[in-house]
């Protein structure tokens, strides 16, 4: 049973000039042509390092910042073409957990008021004893303790907050939130609940999660499919046990070495000062680079099963 | 219940605690620390947020926060005592002895200062001869850190650096100063994962090569079980479990240890684990257990007897009231 597409993210590409002296502009290619679909009720995770783009996308898909080129559909709307109102009623549809959860409350405002906020703002439609309802319920569901819910954040422990923020986030009814690192800031001994917390909850409120993060276990327990980002590209774009099980482009391959901390099977050159701007942008780093490589590469698919990566050496050796 | 120094220890930490008094009443971090460091070697210590790590460390170099102090047990450097070192001894020891490397590489450097001079005058201030010129030093030292250019990096300043790049640079000014120990807070934690495995393996390299011993530590068990060939596990300020890299990786005692172990291996084919309850807010000293609350394997006697400790040999050591025999 397929279900319906509720996000889909067309040939993405967001460039930031960057002012380095007088006169000197320079461009950041900070996603470059980027396309991906998540189904409803389904886990798309994003991987990749600091500078890989996975933040910037994020942002796009939000509408936090325009894009350069490319479309964002939602529910099949283009939020491209829609006007600050009609926006605003979008809003609903779309939430975001942020990695720190004491920095995404307002300290001065007790949970149940900061969780209240998205509902009041965002749900005209719900009259105050429905909205008072949802609110119960969705803290409900986080196993948010009721003691907790009139204190202030400062009282809360880390696990607990950010139990409060995907409470928040679900609050309005969304289609889609955007995890951005919800764990990366938790302790090894939470991150476990909040990883089943939030398997559970998609069960229950059929929502889809965008879920970013450099931790590539909790990504491999949360996500069914999985796109890998290198410097503003897609390099690899699979089902979780294709990219996790078997990962086929060497960048993916050294990001799953580094991250079980063993380079004895695969090693990545030093991070260079400056990016290739064109041609394969791991060539500098990649052992197995070769003359081919500095030729544009593109997302070719790879095997017959679906999935694609970014490099014709594995590509070829497919065929 | 202080033993003294353990036989050829370069550190030896016994029973130390430390208290900070904060405006909501006094905090303790640390409640009975037991450590030792052996020349040469690497050992990791392993715990989670709030688990006295640093404190640690900082009570190592007597490095207090406002209101702390160490308020209990002893810190022996070889056949000294670092707590009754006077000013003078102690400047001598920070850096010329035992040097330290911070997690935030960047601002661990003076912005002000160019990469050379920091270098330089760590040099200057830590060795009263030196046999040639400094800037030929500081060279020498960015090229054993693996800089490719070392001259066009000593012309810079911190925010010229990448991450992975102040790390090495933090990492060549601790050596600099020729200690015997160096001891690292989450040195990698800030980098990016294939950045951080390349200067963990550089810090290692490049304090063996100089014969230097590390203490290391970290909340990813994975980064220190990579460099530490012993590791100790720490939770409420004590290091309740402690032995061989092998020993604690594959069948530790401690139902912390293990749990912690479960947390970080995560399988597709089960639930995520985690570790139920919360960790205490130290606001107390805890004479029994402080993991009970949360122990799978709570016993009566864990509620009744103050905490054991079992040196089991082979420098193995458990504070549970398990013991060391069951299954």
């Amino acid at each position: 049973m397929t279900e319906p597409t509720i996000l889909e993210v067309r040939n993405l590409s967001k460039t930031y000039r960057v002012r380095r002296s007088i006169g000197l502009v320079e461009t950041i290619k900070a996603a470059q042509r980027v396309s991906f679909a998540v189904e409803r009720g389904r886990t798309l995770g994003i991987v990749g390092e600091s500078g890989s783009g996975k933040s910037t996308v994020a942002r796009c898909l939000l509408g936090l910042t325009p894009l350069t080129e490319g479309e964002v559909l939602l529910d099949g709307t283009q939020l491209g073409d829609l006007g600050v109102r009609k926006m605003r009623s979008h809003r609903r549809m779309m939430q975001m957990v942020f990695q720190m959860p004491q920095a995404s409350f307002d300290p001065t405002h007790t949970v149940r008021s900061s969780v209240a906020q998205p509902l009041r703002r965002l749900r005209p439609d719900m009259s105050k004893s429905e909205q008072e309802e949802r609110l119960r319920h969705v803290l409900t569901a986080v196993s948010l303790g009721e003691e907790l819910w009139d204190r202030k954040p400062a009282a809360l422990s880390g696990g607990q907050l950010q139990r409060a923020a995907i409470a928040r986030a679900l609050a309005p009814d969304p289609e889609l939130v955007v995890l951005d690192e919800p764990t990366s800031s938790l302790d090894l001994s939470v991150r476990g609940d909040i990883l089943s917390l939030l398997q559970e909850l998609q069960e229950e409120f059929h929502v889809a999660f965008v879920f970013i993060s450099h931790d590539l276990e909790a990504v491999r327990v949360c996500a069914h499919e999985v796109i890998v980002m290198y410097l503003g590209q897609i390099v690899e774009q699979g089902t979780a046990e294709q990219v996790f099980g078997s990962p086929a482009h060497p960048y993916t391959q050294a990001l799953m070495a580094a991250s079980r901390f063993e380079t004895d099977s695969f090693e990545l050159g030093p991070k260079g000062e400056t990016d290739p701007s064109s041609g394969c942008r791991l060539m500098p780093r990649c052992p197995l680079a070769e003359g081919a490589c500095s030729a544009e590469q593109d997302l070719l698919p790879s095997g017959t099963d679906g999935r694609t990566v970014r490099c014709w050496k594995v590509v070829a050796t497919d065929h | 219940m202080n033993s003294g120094p353990a036989d050829g220890a370069l550190l030896t930490l016994s029973g130390v605690e430390v208290t900070i008094n904060t405006l909501s009443g006094p905090v303790h971090p640390l409640q009975g620390v037991d450590l030792e460091v052996f020349p040469g070697e690497t050992v990791g210590l392993v715990g989670e947020s709030g688990c006295g790590k640093s404190m640690t460390l900082r009570s190592i170099l007597r490095l207090m926060p406002p209101g702390g102090a160490i308020t209990g047990g002893t810190v022996e450097w070889q056949d000294r005592s670092v707590l009754d070192l006077d000013t003078d001894e102690l400047q001598t020891y920070r850096g010329s002895e035992v040097a330290m490397i911070y997690q935030n590489p960047v601002t661990a450097l003076d912005p002000m200062l160019s990469v050379e001079r920091q270098i330089v005058d760590a040099f200057k201030a830590n060795r009263e001869v030196l046999d040639g010129a400094p800037e030929e030093f500081a060279r020498e030292a960015l090229r054993d850190l693996e800089f490719g250019n070392p001259d066009a990096i000593l012309k810079r300043y911190p925010h010229q650096l990448s991450g992975g790049m102040a790390q090495r640079v933090n990492i060549a000014l601790a050596l600099a100063c020729g200690p015997s120990l160096i001891l690292a807070d989450e040195p990698t934690t800030g980098l990016d994962m294939t950045t951080q495995v390349r200067v963990l393996d550089l810090l290692e390299q490049q304090v063996h090569a100089r014969n230097a011993a590390l203490l290391f530590i970290s909340h990813d068990l994975r980064a220190v079980a990579r460099v530490a060939r012993n590791i100790g596990i720490m939770y409420a300020g004590r290091v309740v479990e402690f032995g061989p890299r092998e020993r604690i990786l594959t069948e530790p005692s401690h139902p912390y240890a293990r749990a912690l172990l479960e947390c970080v291996d995560l399988r597709t084919d089960e639930r995520p684990r985690s570790i139920p309850g919360l960790v205490p807010r130290m606001t107390e000293v805890y004479p029994l257990c402080a993991f009970r609350e949360r122990c799978v394997s709570r016993m009566a006697v864990c509620d009744e007897e103050p905490l054991p400790r079992h040196e089991l040999g082979g420098r193995r050591r458990l504070l549970c009231h398990l013991g060391p025999g069951h299954d």
